[in-house]
């Protein structure tokens, strides 16, 4: 295990590398906010607003000022911890906005990550266990698919069938909007309600773990010390899953820390095409309507996500390959 | 029961006097009243006043008030919330109302951020038995206000919310941490980020209605939204695209309604595409003048002919609407029957679009290629939303190129258009001009000069015809509705020969629901105040 203190000061070190990566981030998102044609009151005006109304708005929400005054105090504002408020969501906070649907991305994103996961190692392993064989080839086949196919195209289909056609599962949302459940049985509304979007967010993180799985254990299972173990009379079970899977999990780990930020982005289409009442509809509704203060929160939010993702995922590294200590 | 809207607006917009957002205006009607509402045949018919009457030959309107109305925290209506309402909220805030009742009335009202004040509106409250009325008077005859009163263009606000706060505006609709409050059939219960819930209200002065206990509105995405109200999931659906309307029409559990009115409701919807008449990026004021340059190709009237010319438009409804609509015959919609004049843009004839490009200088080099006038090609761009704009975008680009015209297209979202329109930096721009259901609302801003405004939506071709305005003008203060027709037929013909709009398709909202919920009205008032479900 890492010294405390190293591990405090590998922690430190990184994240103070990270500030000027978020601030580049947040300079780009502004600016491209300000490229887009329109602004925020363009989007509150509606149809055939009056010039004077229009011109007040402008002022009150100052976009009047010029553009490095307003990136400034957006800045001055963040240091002190405040993400502003809305330009066009009645003045809500923006904290508040992302605070309430925060939880139901995190529930679809953390389901599909630990589920790709999971059944991604297992599947990887069963297919290294006899490879070349039957079970194997067919999974190669059916990643290649999963791992190319359009998310919001297998939602629909998805949808058809478990949805519309056997009525088993719910076609969108997270709860049912006609019931008003209580405790367990809310919980289980949601877990329904959760099934088809999760399994169409983890299906091609799935595939690409399986495959990274199979091929990192194959590489290990010709080793010597494999063979060792082997020699020793371990069991094929126990050769793989005690010997050469913690090596061949490597590549796994870094897979799946480093997609964090890609399934972030996959979440938002997935969330829309279900009425997941996520952030996804909140970026989506806050870029048609030039929102800058959503925008950049949420960009914030997720670069933020990003960074400590990358950065467990080196610290776990470390945790299962004493080598990476020394670097 | 569950309605449903994309997108969901939030909690602290539900203000429908200060913005005209889409999703708003179908939360107006649970919510709110207006002093007059429209019945399914466009007349007026009371509903927070229970009588008016129109004195001075049509400038001033008394409007008596119901006695037993109370806002949904408790607080009686009174006559002062009417009138503040007015001065602070609509004539500053409301797109159409401002625009429409503001340069109308007698003396003008006090612009935002001065106090609001409109001294041509008069509140007397209640007493005794002498019921509280409130009084509009305008500068001439006004003959449009009773359909400008409805929920959606002058929803009535609680005045005593905002007790030592600034007045409502877009971007703050509510004071801070205020529910919304109104007098209508259903009061506000909360908002997250997946639904709003609406309860019955008890107090409501049209008891028994409305018979529904909890009205929930939720946001899905337009390629769920068939499959959610097939699956049983929802209720009611505001629009069913084009596409998804024969497996709902064979469904034995949903039924179909089909009106004018459109998701946002605005009613008698026309697909139009605007020429720019002058050239891109002029100031409004200049084009107002008519100092501004003329457009280079589109000020050419034979070249904006041509192009109608080159339209064959008998497949449009089919292609572009997917067989949802119909032709649209005139300028004004063939909905507002009284002022509706047979006034087609002209006819299908590609020899003749040839014909007026030759004329008009504009050479084709050769078979399939754009044609050119000293050396300068005839490209146009052309503006337009995604779906039913996009295919009629895409179907025009297809026609003109046979006559070598080249349309570039460039797709826009909501925030785009309305700045390019703004500051009028376009070539041809489709849009979806709802009329509403008299000229004067809708139409008058797409054709008088003094719309020239570079506000959106607006008269966007920079169209001036001091005829045309003389007449709209007339037409404004005329009360007798035949009169009023002839004015408005003396227009169209005038329009038609200018050609500044091209005005293609009149579109039709589709709305479905389960045959389990009945008594919805989906074109006129508040649209569940007579529904009920049955399960």
């Amino acid at each position: 295990m890492l010294p405390v203190s190293s591990a405090v000061r590998f922690v430190l070190r990184r994240l103070v590398r990270a500030v000027p990566a978020v601030g580049t981030i947040l300079v780009l998102t502004f600016v491209l906010i300000q490229l887009a044609p329109g602004d925020a009151v363009d989007a509150l005006a509606g149809d055939g607003g009056d010039q004077a109304t229009n011109d007040y708005l402008r002022s009150y929400l100052q976009l009047d000022r010029p553009i490095w005054e307003q990136f400034a105090s957006y800045v001055g504002n963040l240091l002190r911890g405040d993400l502003g408020v809305s330009f066009v969501q009645g003045g809500t906070p923006v904290a508040e906005l992302i605070g309430e649907r925060v939880t139901a991305t995190l529930l679809l994103v953390v389901t599909a990550l630990v589920l790709s996961s999971l059944a991604g190692v297992l599947l990887g392993a069963l297919a290294a266990r006899w490879p070349y064989g039957r079970f194997d080839a067919a999974l190669s086949t059916v990643s290649l698919v999963a791992y190319a196919i359009p998310g919001f195209w297998l939602a629909q289909l998805l949808v058809l069938v478990f949805a519309i056609r056997t009525g088993w599962l719910p076609v969108q949302g997270m709860t049912d909007a006609r019931a008003e459940y209580t405790g367990l049985a809310a919980a289980a509304d949601v877990a329904r309600h959760l099934v088809l979007p999760a399994a169409v967010l983890s299906i091609s993180e799935l595939a690409l773990v399986s495959r990274v799985t199979r091929s990192g254990l194959l590489t290990e299972l010709s080793r010597d010390y494999v063979r060792t173990a082997r020699a020793k009379g371990a069991t094929e079970r126990r050769s793989i899953l005690g010997h050469a899977l913690p090596n061949a999990m490597l590549p796994v780990v870094t897979i799946i820390g480093t997609r964090l930020g890609l399934l972030l982005t996959y979440a938002v289409v997935t969330e829309t095409v279900f009425g997941w009442p996520g952030l996804g509809a909140l970026l989506l509704s806050a870029s048609q309507s030039r929102d800058r203060p959503v925008l950049l929160g949420l960009v914030l939010l997720v670069s933020v996500s990003v960074v400590l993702a990358n950065l467990v995922t080196d610290l776990v590294y470390g945790w299962i390959d004493p080598r990476a200590r020394q670097h | 029961m569950v309605g449903l809207n994309a997108p969901l607006p939030a909690q602290g917009i539900l203000n429908p006097a200060v913005s005209t957002q889409g999703g708003m205006q179908q939360a107006a009607g649970l919510l709110f009243n207006g002093l007059v509402e429209i019945d399914e045949n466009a007349e007026p018919v009371p509903e927070l006043a229970t009588e008016w009457e129109i004195l001075d030959d049509g400038a001033t309107y008394v409007f008596t008030l119901r006695d037993d109305v109370v806002f949904h925290d408790g607080t009686p209506l009174t006559a002062e919330d009417v009138k503040w309402t007015y001065e602070a909220a609509l004539l500053r805030n409301h797109a159409r109302t401002q625009a429409s009742i503001g340069p109308a009335l007698a003396e003008p009202c006090a612009p935002a951020p001065e106090p609001p004040s409109c001294p041509s509106i008069e509140a007397v409250e209640a007493s005794g038995s002498t019921p509280a009325t409130i009084t509009f008077r305008f500068a001439d005859a006004y003959g449009p206000l009773l359909q400008q009163l409805t929920h959606t263009e002058g929803a009535i606000l609680p005045k005593h919310v905002w007790d030592g706060q600034p007045p409502p505006t877009a971007a703050l609709p509510w004071p801070e941490g205020q529910d919304p409050v109104g007098t209508g059939p259903f009061r506000f219960v909360s908002h997250d980020a997946s639904e709003i819930v609406y309860e019955r209200n008890p107090d409501y002065f049209g008891t028994p209605q409305p018979y529904l206990d909890r009205v929930v509105q939720r946001a899905v995405e337009p390629a769920a939204q068939a499959q959610a109200l097939a699956g049983g999931e929802i209720d009611w659906l505001w629009g069913v695209s084009g596409q998804d309307l024969p497996a709902l029409e064979a469904n034995p559990d949903i039924e179909i309604d089909i009106g004018s009115q459109s998701a946002g409701g605005s009613t008698n919807c026309v697909l139009k595409v605007v020429f720019n008449l002058f050239e891109r990026g002029a100031d409004p004021a200049t084009v107002r003048e008519g100092s501004a340059a003329p457009h280079p190709i589109l000020g050419d009237l034979a070249v904006r002919q041509a192009i109608a010319h080159a339209l064959d438009t008998d497949v449009y409804v089919d292609q572009v609407l997917q067989g949802n609509g119909t032709l649209a015959s005139s300028p004004i919609s063939s909905q507002i029957e009284f002022a509706h004049k047979d006034d087609p843009i002209p006819a299908f004839d590609p020899d003749e679009a040839a014909r007026l490009l030759d004329e008009a200088g504009w050479v084709s080099p050769g078979e399939g290629e754009v044609r050119t006038r000293d050396g300068q090609p005839l490209v146009l761009e052309m503006v337009h939303f995604a779906g039913n704009e996009s295919n009629l975008a895409t179907k025009m680009s297809q026609d003109l190129a046979l006559v070598g015209v080249e349309l570039r297209l460039q797709q826009v979202d909501g925030s785009g258009k309305t700045a390019l329109y703004g500051d009028r930096d376009f070539d041809t721009m489709v849009v979806s001009h709802c009329q509403g259901t008299d000229p004067e609302i809708g139409v008058r801003r797409f054709y008088h000069t003094t719309a020239i405004t570079g506000a959106p939506f607006t008269n966007g071709a920079g169209y001036s015809n001091p005829e045309v305005d003389a007449l709209f003008d007339e037409a404004a203060a005329e009360v007798d509705q035949e009169v009023r027709s002839d004015l408005y037929g003396q227009i169209q013909d005038l329009v038609v020969a200018d050609l500044p709009y091209l005005w293609i398709l009149e579109t039709v909202t589709v709305r479905a629901h389960t045959v389990d919920c009945q008594g919805l009205r989906p074109y006129t008032g508040h649209f569940l105040e007579a529904a009920f479900c049955d399960r």
